[in-house]
């Protein structure tokens, strides 16, 4: 006898197809192969359509700012001709106060246009006020699943802003305990509503994000006249790094390294009920960003369209002390009270800009809201509740769900680099044990194109 | 008293017999029927869910029947009424003080050196 749980997962093909108004059959060949290109296009949208269909609900066009002091700062800690300009986009300034407008403004819209009735997400992040907002100005109603509790109803503070964000934008938010079966979840709500199921990682969705590698592009050349050097994004499920290297690129940028950065939180799982509230970043962390980056296809939606091998140049970690001391100096050098995530790629740039010359131009793509709930007061007065010891300076380094360091020099704020090769060689054994024999040459020829692997690699498995 | 230390508002019906915006909470998934890709201490826990709505004459602990704001209605054991936001911001820890110390000297230290000169 099957339960219930087996007996939803054993119709999800047939249940996202009906609530993506997207023929994801039409762009595969196995569980392998993807006409990637042709999945994109399948939106029917260009790039023109998608800036104008944002900019009429109020998304994009963001300020790209300059920080003008912590530049200067960084290079004084720098060798003599080093510390490059660091600029960033802030996406705070989006109707829902993040860059996820700009992938629910597409969505939403197509949504709209095929005439679904409502939208439908699961997501704990910023992405379900984004939902909810565009929801509103489309007179949709909307849907947010949201994984928010341990099973001793204790909620991450950042999860239950985020709750309340959505619920004053209109959203029904249905909270559960910690578990993967939020897609179980998810797959209930779209079947018994009929919903747009408005995921992330939709062509729609990683479209929407393309305008923003654009207009970084655009308002690095008008301030600075340059390519940026590099672009900086916060890297969790790829859309981020996805969309902006697309922009990027679409924008005539080619000399622009492409630099995915995440929360290091090694050692602590994701699903498990015990580690859930024992980090202090709730999305932009390895947790996310490595399992999806070797095996994009864990989704709800037949297929990632954020599929970051294809675009990381570099993919870096940064600790959650030194992710705390960026926001801080943000907020005190700059002016400028910001969210977490945006301040995850900041932490980075302080990092990476005193390894660049100093004419060369750094660009954090994204800032977010802030307030009760996200600020690393908040955050780290959370962690010591769940038993997280908090640090300052001396010699102790982060250990993920048991310290945080908050760094007491700007020397102390490093990035570690990830070893893209080995994840490109994971992704090659994910997919051998997907299709459960030798793969055949048409499956090679896109893991070479997918993982961007070197051909020669393949002769190891 | 809740825990915002006022009186709770909605613990008795609303008199003129209005909907009241109600929290409830219903279990999703025994233990046995949770997905084998569950680490093992959350599978040994019930999947529980709990939605905001309204509902008429809700009384905690009952079983109530919510209508969702997305057009949904839901039934679960009432878990509040009237549910608020309780999250905020904490104490800050002397830690954190510490280092916004470290960063003010940071930033008095480079103000002092661009004083004529604020653009880099």
């Amino acid at each position: 006898m099957s339960s219930r749980y087996e007996e939803v997962m054993a119709r999800r093909a047939a249940i996202l197809r009906a609530a993506t108004g997207l023929d994801y059959d039409g762009f595969t060949d196995g569980p392998i192969v993807l006409d990637y290109e042709g999945l994109m296009g399948s939106t029917g949208y260009g790039p023109a359509d998608v800036r104008r269909i944002q900019r009429a609900r109020g998304v994009g066009g963001t300020p790209m700012l300059e920080l003008h002091a912590i530049t200067r700062i960084v290079r004084e800690h720098a060798a003599p001709g080093l510390g490059a300009r660091i600029l960033v986009k802030d996406e705070a300034a989006n109707p829902s106060g993040s860059f996820k407008d700009r992938r629910a403004a597409l969505s939403i819209h197509a949504a709209a246009a095929m005439g679904y009735p409502g939208v439908a997400a699961a997501t704990s992040g910023n992405y379900g006020a984004a939902v909810a907002s565009q929801a509103a100005r489309s007179g949709l109603r909307s849907l947010i699943v949201q994984e928010a509790y341990d099973s001793r109803w204790r909620g991450q503070p950042e999860i239950i802003e985020k709750a309340r964000k959505c619920e004053a934008l209109g959203a029904e938010v249905v909270q559960t305990t910690v578990g993967p079966e939020l897609f179980f979840m998810l797959l209930e709500v779209l079947e018994e509503t009929g919903f747009f199921n408005a995921s992330l990682y939709t062509p729609f969705s990683v479209q929407g994000i393309e305008t923003l590698g654009i207009e970084i592009v655009e308002d690095v050349l008008a301030m600075t006249g340059r390519q940026p050097a590099a672009v900086l994004a916060t890297h969790a499920g790829g859309g981020m790094v996805t969309g902006v290297a697309r922009g990027v690129r679409a924008a005539g940028a080619d000399q622009t390294q492409v630099v995915g950065v995440s929360v290091d939180l090694k050692g602590l799982h994701m699903g498990s009920d015990h580690d859930f509230n024992r980090k202090s970043f709730t999305t932009g962390h390895t947790g996310f960003s490595v399992p999806f980056t070797s095996w994009p296809d864990r989704v709800d939606v037949p297929r990632n369209a954020a599929r970051s091998l294809r675009y990381l140049d570099r993919f870096v970690t940064v600790s959650q002390g030194a992710v705390f001391y960026a926001t801080e100096l943000l907020a005190l050098a700059e002016g400028l009270e910001r969210g977490p995530a945006g301040n995850t790629s900041l932490a980075a740039a302080l990092a990476i800009a005193r390894e660049l010359p100093e004419d060369d131009v750094v660009v954090v793509t994204e800032t977010e809201y802030t307030g009760a709930g996200k600020t690393p007061w908040a955050q780290l007065a959370f962690a010591r509740e769940m038993g997280v010891r908090v640090e300052y300076g001396g010699p102790a380094a982060d250990v993920p769900g048991t310290v945080i360091t908050l760094p007491a020099e700007l020397e102390q704020v490093r990035v570690s680099d990830l070893d893209l090769d080995a994840m490109r060689r994971s992704y090659v054994r994910s997919a051998q044990r997907a299709v459960g024999r030798p793969l055949n040459d048409a499956e090679k020829a896109f893991l070479v194109e997918d993982a961007r692997l070197a051909p020669e690699v393949l002769a190891e498995f | 008293m809740n825990d915002d230390g006022l009186a709770d508002p909605g613990s008795v019906a609303d008199p003129r017999g209005q909907e009241i915006w109600t929290e409830v909470e219903w279990v999703v998934l025994e233990p046995v029927d949770r997905s084998a890709g569950a680490p093992e201490d959350t599978r040994a826990q019930r999947y529980v869910a709990r939605c905001r709505g309204l509902a008429a004459d809700p009384v905690m602990g009952e079983t109530a029947r919510i209508r969702t704001p997305s057009g949904r209605t839901l039934q679960g054991r009432v878990v509040d009424v009237n549910p608020g936001y309780h999250h905020g911001f904490g104490r800050p820890l002397p830690e954190w003080t510490r280092m916004r110390q470290g960063l003010r000297e940071l930033i008095d230290g480079d103000q002092a050196r661009t004083a004529e000169d604020p653009e880099p």
